[in-house]
C-alpha cells in the first residue's frame, strides 16, 4: 500500500498533515510535533475511526500548587460523548494514557477531574468523559427512551472516548501512548469490565474498583430500601439501631480472621449471623432491636424473595448485602436512586416519571431485565480469554463491605466464573487478580485497611511484569484527607499520610489471617490463608 | 404414532449406548425387519399423529373471536406494546390446518404473524419460529415451519426481527440503533411476550409450554433467549446458531482468499470436488467407516491440501499451487500481515475439512460486505465501503461494540436458564457449509460446561449435538435431519432427555423452505437412505465394524475423554 492510500485509510493523519501545509509552516517533521495546545481546536478529528471527534476548546492551564501545567482539551465524540483531556507538558509526560471513567449515572466531565489531577501528578495524559450525556450523577431522566444515550452509557462512551484520547495524544505529542490504563469505581469500574470483555486491545491495564452491576443493584438496593422502611416510608432503623446491628454482626464474625479488630476479615459469606440474637428481651430498652427490625434485617441478609418464597439469590446476579455492611447507605437507603433507574433506564419502553418504587413487582420484574442489561450493564460475560491473549492486566479492588451493595458477591462470583472459563486459578491470575478488601466501603473508606497505592501495583504488573501477589492497604487516621468523600482517586492511588493500621490484601480467594503474635496494626504480622486448601 | 409409543421407542433407543443387545432383542421380538424398524423409528420421531393431519372447521363464534382481534387493545402488554393489524379465519386446506391468522406488530416495528389453531385442535403450547440471515420478513422459511407446527397442534408465531428487508441485505440497519437492538436482542423476546398474551386471551389460558425454534440467526436468537430471558421458553432448539462477529470476519476472509485480484473465483466446482474428496479421503475413516462422511471430530483430522497438488503432466483430479495455497488459507483462517492467526481469539475460528463445497467456504462476499457497510461498525461506513477496505490487521478489534447489540449471544453463563428449568438443544453440523459455526458453537458449549460445573451438570439443561456431514440448517452428505422438536418435547414435558438422536439422510434433498416435506420424508422408507445415531457432545458415533452401515444400530457412542 502506498503512502497516499495509507493516509486515506487514516484520515486523522491526513487532516493533521494538510492542516500544517495550509498554515504554510515550513517545518521539519520533528518540529511538526509541536502543535500548540490552542491549535488543537483547528484540527479535524472527525476522521478518528469509530470515534468522530470535535474539539470545542483547548488552552494551557498553568501549574498550581498540586497540579502540573497542562493543555486542557474539551470536546465530544459524535453524537454526544463529552470528553475532557488533560495533557501535561511534553517533558512532564510519562508517555502513558489514563482514562478515568465516571460512575453512578455519569453525565459530567467535571466529576472525575480530581482523578485526572492525581493522574497528572504521575505524569499521565488523562482523559475523563461524561458517558454520553449531560446529567446529574444520581438521576437518569436523560435515558428516558433514549437508546443511543443508554448505549453510550453502557457500552460505547468509554470506548470511543479512549479512541479520541489516543488520537489527540498522538496529534499533540506526535507519539502514541506507550501504555494505556482505564481506572474507575462503581459504574466506572463496570466500564473497565466492559473494556476487558469487549475491547481487549484497548487498554494494557484496567483497575476496576467496586464494579457495579446495575442489573443486580436495581433489584437488591430497591429491596433493601423497601424492607427497611415502614408503609409510610419511614426508616425502621435509627443510626443507633444500625450501630447495634452492625456490632451484632461484628460480634458474630469479627474473629473469623483470628483478630477482633472491628472489621470482618476472612470471607463474610461464611459468617453465620442471625440478627434475632439482638432482639430486645423483656424490659430491655437499648442495645437491642425490635421484632420488626430483626425481621427487616433478616430480609436484607436474605435478599429479595418472591411471594412464593423463592429466593432471587439463587439467580445471578441478585445477591444480598453481607454482614458488616449495615451502616452503608445501600443497606437501607438510596431508594430514589433506583427509582430513577426503573423509571428511565431498566425497562424498555421506560415507564417514565409516574412509576413509583412500590410498583416494582418482585415476583416478576427481575425477569424483565435481560433486554436493557445488554445495553446499560453489559458487563457479565466471564469470557476474558481475549483480554488475556492480548496481554492485558485486570485488577479488581472490591470491598467486602461495599456500603451494603450486592457488589461483593457479584464480583466474587464473576471472578470464579472467569476462572472456570480460563481453566484454573493460575492461568487466570496471569492476567486477572481480584482483591477483596475487608471492611472497605464503596470506592474507598470504611473501617478496614481500604486505602493504598493500588494503581502502582497495576503499573508494575503491566510495565515491569511484577504481578501483585500482595497489596498493602492502610486505614487512614482521623483527619487524613483520604477519609473525605471526594478523595476516592487518592485513596486508591496513594498511601495515606497518616494511618492507624495496615493489612496485606491477597489475590482472591486468599485472605489475610493474623499470625497470633506481633503488632496487629502491622501488615507483616498477617499471613495468607487459602480456603481451598483448608 | 402416539406419544406413549414414541416415548417407549426413545427409551429403547437410549439403550443403544448401555446395552445394545437388549435393543436388538426388542426388535427381534417385535419381528420387524431392520430396514422397517429404522423407518418405524423415523416415523415415531415425527411426533405427528397421521390421522390428525386434516382438521375441523371453524364455528361462527370462533370466526367472530378471531376476526375481532384487531378491535382489542393489546398496547398494554408489558414491555411489548402490540397492535393487531388484521386477523382472519383460514379454513383447512391440504397443506394447512384451519387456523386464525393474526398479523400485527410490537412497537416500534417488530412485525409478527401468529397462527392459532382451532381450540379443539390446540395442544396447549406455543412455539416461536425466528428467522435467520438478516431477517426482515415474516414470510421466509418460517412459514413452512409454522405449517408443520400447526399440524402438531401448536400456536405458532413468526416475526421479522424488527424491520422490513431482504434477508441477505442490511441497509435497514444503516445507523439505526433501535432496529439493530431489535434484531439482536429484543425482537424475538417481545414477539414472544405478544404471542403469549394473545394466546392467553384467545384460548382463555395458557400456553402450558413455550418453545423457541430457529436456525442460523434464528438459532442465535435462541441462545440470546437462554442467556438473557431464561424464563421465557421452556425449550429451545438452536440449529447452527450463527455468530455474526465470527462470520463477518471469517466468511469475508474465505471469500477474499479464494478469489483472485480481479474477483474471479480460483476454484471451479470441479476443483472444489477434488478438494473435498481429498479432505474426506484424509479424514473419513476416523469413525471406523469409509462412507463419504467425516464422522469423528474434524478438528483432529490432519489434512494438507498440498497432497492434491498437480504432479508434472497431471491435468485433472488435482489442484494448482495457487489453489492449494488458497485452500490452506481457508483452513488456517484469517491471519494478520504480521502472521498472527486470528483463530487464537474467540470467535474467529476457520472452516473445517469437509465443508469445501459449502456456500461459505468460497462465496457470499456480498452478504458480509453488507454486514460491514451497515451493521458491524458504528457509525456505519455505508454503501461506499468495499470488501477490500476490510483491514485484517485491525478491524477485528473494532467488532466489540456492535457485537453487544447485533450478536449478543456469547455469554456462556447459562446457570439462570438451568435454574429456571429450561432445556436447550443445540444442533450443529460439523460441515455447516464452510462457516466458523462448528468451532464457535463447540467452544461456547465447552465454556458453558465449565461454568456449569461439568458435563453431567450441563447436560441436565443443555445438550449439544454435533452432526457429521450436516450443512447449514438442513441436509448435507450425512444423516443430517431428524425431528428434533419431538426430542425436545419429550425432554421438557416427559423429563426424558435425548441421550441419542436418530438422524436420517433424506434424498432427494429437501430445502429449508419445505420443512413439512422434510418431516414427512423422515417417515418415507423410499427417501431415507441411511440413519446414524447422534449423541450429546463430546460423544460421537463409531461404526461397530459389522452390520449394515446404513442402520444407526450398528454404531456405538465413543467418549473421546475416556480414550
Amino acid at each position: 500500500m502506498g503512502m497516499f492510500e495509507r493516509f486515506l485509510r487514516h484520515p486523522v493523519s491526513m487532516s493533521v498533515a494538510t492542516g500544517i501545509v495550509a498554515f504554510g509552516f515550513s517545518v521539519t517533521p520533528a518540529e511538526a510535533a509541536a502543535l500548540s495546545c490552542e491549535s488543537l481546536t483547528e484540527q479535524d478529528f472527525t476522521g478518528v475511526v469509530d470515534a468522530p471527534t470535535q474539539v470545542t476548546a483547548a488552552g494551557m492551564v498553568s501549574a498550581s500548587a498540586d497540579v502540573p501545567a497542562h493543555c486542557l482539551v474539551r470536546g465530544y465524540v459524535s453524537p454526544n460523548v463529552g470528553v475532557r483531556l488533560h495533557l501535561p507538558d511534553k517533558n512532564a509526560w510519562n508517555g502513558n494514557f489514563l482514562e478515568a471513567s465516571l460512575g453512578g449515572y455519569g453525565g459530567s466531565t467535571e466529576a472525575m477531574v480530581p482523578w485526572c489531577e492525581e493522574a497528572m501528578r504521575r505524569g499521565y495524559a488523562c482523559l475523563t468523559h461524561d458517558t454520553g450525556h449531560t446529567g446529574w450523577n444520581l438521576r437518569a431522566s436523560w435515558a428516558y427512551n433514549n437508546l443511543q444515550a443508554e448505549f453510550d452509557y453502557g457500552i460505547r462512551g468509554h470506548y470511543v472516548a479512549a479512541l479520541a484520547g489516543k488520537a489527540l495524544i498522538k496529534a499533540y505529542y506526535e507519539s502514541a501512548p506507550e501504555y494505556s490504563y482505564h481506572v474507575g469505581c462503581s459504574g466506572g469500574g463496570k466500564q473497565g469490565l466492559v473494556e476487558a470483555q469487549r475491547y481487549p486491545w484497548n487498554f494494557d491495564g484496567i483497575l476496576a474498583i467496586e464494579p457495579s452491576n446495575v442489573t443486580a443493584t436495581g433489584v437488591v438496593i430497591h429491596w433493601n430500601a423497601l424492607v427497611t422502611h415502614d408503609e409510610n416510608g419511614k426508616l425502621l432503623f435509627t443510626d443507633e439501631d444500625l450501630d447495634v446491628l452492625h456490632q451484632g454482626a461484628l460480634d458474630a464474625c469479627d474473629a473469623n480472621d483470628g483478630l477482633k479488630d472491628g472489621v470482618i476479615g476472612g470471607d463474610p459469606r461464611t459468617c453465620e449471623f442471625d440478627p434475632s440474637v439482638l432482639q430486645c428481651k423483656s424490659g430491655q430498652k437499648s442495645g437491642c432491636l425490635s421484632a420488626v427490625q430483626v425481621d427487616a434485617a433478616q430480609k436484607v441478609y436474605e435478599g429479595p424473595v418472591t411471594s412464593d418464597g423463592e429466593k432471587l439469590s439463587e439467580y445471578y446476579p441478585w445477591y444480598p448485602a453481607l454482614p458488616g455492611s449495615e451502616k452503608g447507605e445501600y443497606f437501607t437507603r438510596f431508594i430514589e436512586y433506583k427509582e430513577s433507574w426503573w423509571r428511565f433506564m431498566g425497562f424498555t419502553p421506560d415507564p417514565g416519571p409516574s412509576w413509583k418504587a412500590s410498583d416494582f413487582d418482585f415476583d416478576k420484574d427481575y425477569k424483565r431485565m435481560g433486554a436493557m442489561d445488554a445495553i446499560v450493564n453489559g458487563s457479565n460475560n466471564p469470557d476474558l480469554r481475549n483480554y488475556k491473549k492480548a496481554g492485558g492486566k485486570l485488577m479488581i479492588v472490591q470491598g467486602w463491605e461495599d456500603s451494603g451493595l450486592p457488589g461483593p458477591q457479584v464480583t466474587a462470583d464473576y471472578y470464579e466464573l472467569v476462572e472456570r472459563v480460563i481453566g484454573d486459578r493460575e492461568a487466570t491470575q496471569d492476567f486477572f487478580r481480584l482483591f477483596m478488601v475487608p471492611g472497605r466501603s464503596h470506592c474507598h473508606r470504611g473501617d478496614g485497611a481500604s486505602s493504598g497505592d493500588f494503581l502502582s501495583y497495576l503499573e508494575n504488573w503491566v510495565e515491569k511484569d511484577e504481578a501483585p501477589d500482595m497489596m498493602i492497604g492502610y486505614h487512614p487516621s482521623e483527619g487524613d484527607s483520604q477519609r473525605d468523600y471526594n478523595s476516592s482517586m487518592k485513596a486508591n492511588t496513594a498511601v495515606p499520610a497518616k494511618y492507624d493500621f495496615s493489612r496485606p490484601h491477597y489475590p482472591y480467594p486468599l485472605w489475610a489471617k493474623y499470625r497470633g503474635t506481633g503488632d496487629p496494626n502491622d501488615y507483616r504480622n498477617f499471613e495468607p490463608v487459602d480456603p481451598e486448601q483448608q | 404414532m402416539m406419544r406413549g409409543d414414541r416415548t417407549f421407542v426413545q427409551q429403547q433407543a437410549s439403550l443403544v449406548k448401555s446395552n445394545s443387545n437388549s435393543l436388538s432383542a426388542w426388535f427381534a421380538g417385535a419381528k420387524v425387519t431392520v430396514g422397517l424398524g429404522v423407518l418405524a423409528l423415523a416415523a415415531a420421531c415425527s411426533g405427528i399423529d397421521a390421522n390428525a393431519r386434516t382438521s375441523g372447521e371453524f364455528t361462527a363464534a370462533e370466526i367472530e373471536a378471531c376476526e375481532g382481534l384487531p378491535n382489542l387493545d393489546f398496547t398494554g402488554i408489558q414491555d411489548a406494546a402490540t397492535q393487531v393489524t388484521g386477523a382472519r379465519a383460514v379454513a383447512a386446506s391440504d397443506s394447512m390446518r384451519a387456523h386464525c391468522r393474526v398479523a400485527g406488530y410490537v412497537s416500534p416495528n417488530v412485525e409478527i404473524v401468529l397462527q392459532l389453531p382451532l381450540a379443539s385442535e390446540w395442544n396447549g403450547k406455543f412455539i416461536e419460529m425466528s428467522p435467520g440471515g438478516y431477517a426482515g420478513s415474516t414470510e421466509v422459511y418460517t412459514v413452512g415451519w409454522c405449517q408443520d407446527a400447526l399440524r402438531r397442534g401448536y400456536a405458532c408465531l413468526r416475526h421479522d426481527a424488527g424491520h422490513t428487508g431482504l434477508s441477505t441485505k442490511t441497509s435497514w440497519a444503516y445507523n439505526n440503533l433501535q432496529a439493530e437492538f431489535d434484531y439482536g436482542i429484543r425482537g424475538h423476546y417481545v414477539a414472544a411476550l405478544a404471542g403469549k398474551a394473545i394466546i392467553g386471551h384467545y384460548y382463555g389460558s395458557g400456553p402450558e409450554y413455550s418453545y423457541h425454534f430457529g436456525c442460523s440467526g434464528g438459532g442465535k436468537q435462541g441462545l440470546v433467549e437462554a442467556q438473557r430471558y431464561p424464563w421465557t421458553f421452556d425449550g429451545i432448539i438452536a440449529l447452527e446458531p450463527s455468530n455474526v462477529t465470527a462470520t463477518g470476519v471469517v466468511v469475508l476472509w474465505n471469500a477474499i482468499v479464494t478469489h483472485d485480484e480481479a474477483g474471479n473465483p480460483l476454484f471451479t466446482d470441479t476443483d472444489l470436488n477434488v478438494l473435498q474428496d481429498g479432505a474426506i479421503a484424509a479424514c473419513d475413516a476416523d469413525d471406523g467407516l469409509v462412507d463419504g462422511i467425516i464422522g469423528a471430530d474434524p478438528r483432529t483430522c490432519d489434512f494438507d491440501p498440498g497432497e492434491l497438488l498437480c504432479k508434472k503432466g497431471q491435468n485433472s483430479g488435482c489442484l494448482s499451487e495457487v489453489q492449494v495455497e488458497a485452500a490452506r488459507k481457508v483452513y488456517e483462517g484469517p491471519v494478520t500481515s504480521d502472521g498472527e492467526k486470528l483463530s487464537q481469539y474467540f470467535p474467529w475460528y476457520p472452516a473445517l475439512p469437509g465443508s469445501e463445497k459449502g456456500g461459505y467456504f468460497t462465496r457470499d462476499l456480498d452478504y458480509k460486505t453488507q454486514y460491514w457497510q451497515f451493521m458491524g461498525f458504528n457509525p456505519d461506513p455505508g454503501p461506499t465501503w468495499q470488501s477490500s477496505d476490510f483491514d485484517f490487521d485491525r478491524d477485528y478489534k473494532r467488532t466489540g461494540l456492535m457485537d453487544s447489540v447485533v450478536n449478543g449471544s456469547d455469554n456462556p453463563d447459562l446457570r439462570n436458564f438451568k435454574a429456571a428449568g429450561g432445556k436447550l438443544m443445540i444442533i450443529q453440523g460439523w460441515e455447516d457449509s464452510g462457516l466458523p459455526g462448528p468451532q464457535v458453537t463447540l467452544d461456547y458449549y465447552e465454556m458453558a460446561e465449565r461454568i456449569m460445573g461439568g458435563r453431567e451438570a450441563i447436560q441436565e439443561s443443555v445438550r449439544l449435538f454435533m452432526i457429521p456431514g450436516r450443512s447449514h440448517c438442513i441436509a448435507g452428505v450425512g444423516a443430517a435431519d431428524a425431528d428434533f422438536l419431538s426430542y425436545l418435547e419429550d425432554w421438557v414435558e416427559n423429563d426424558s432427555p435425548p441421550d441419542m438422536i436418530i438422524g436420517s439422510h433424506v434424498e432427494p434433498e429437501v430445502g429449508l423452505y419445505d420443512w413439512p416435506e422434510l418431516i414427512e420424508a423422515l417417515d418415507d422408507p423410499d427417501r431415507v437412505k441411511f440413519t446414524r445415531p447422534h449423541y450429546p457432545y463430546p460423544e460421537y458415533a463409531k461404526y461397530r465394524g459389522s452390520g449394515d452401515p446404513n442402520d444407526y444400530r450398528n454404531f456405538k457412542a465413543v467418549d473421546p475423554e475416556q480414550q
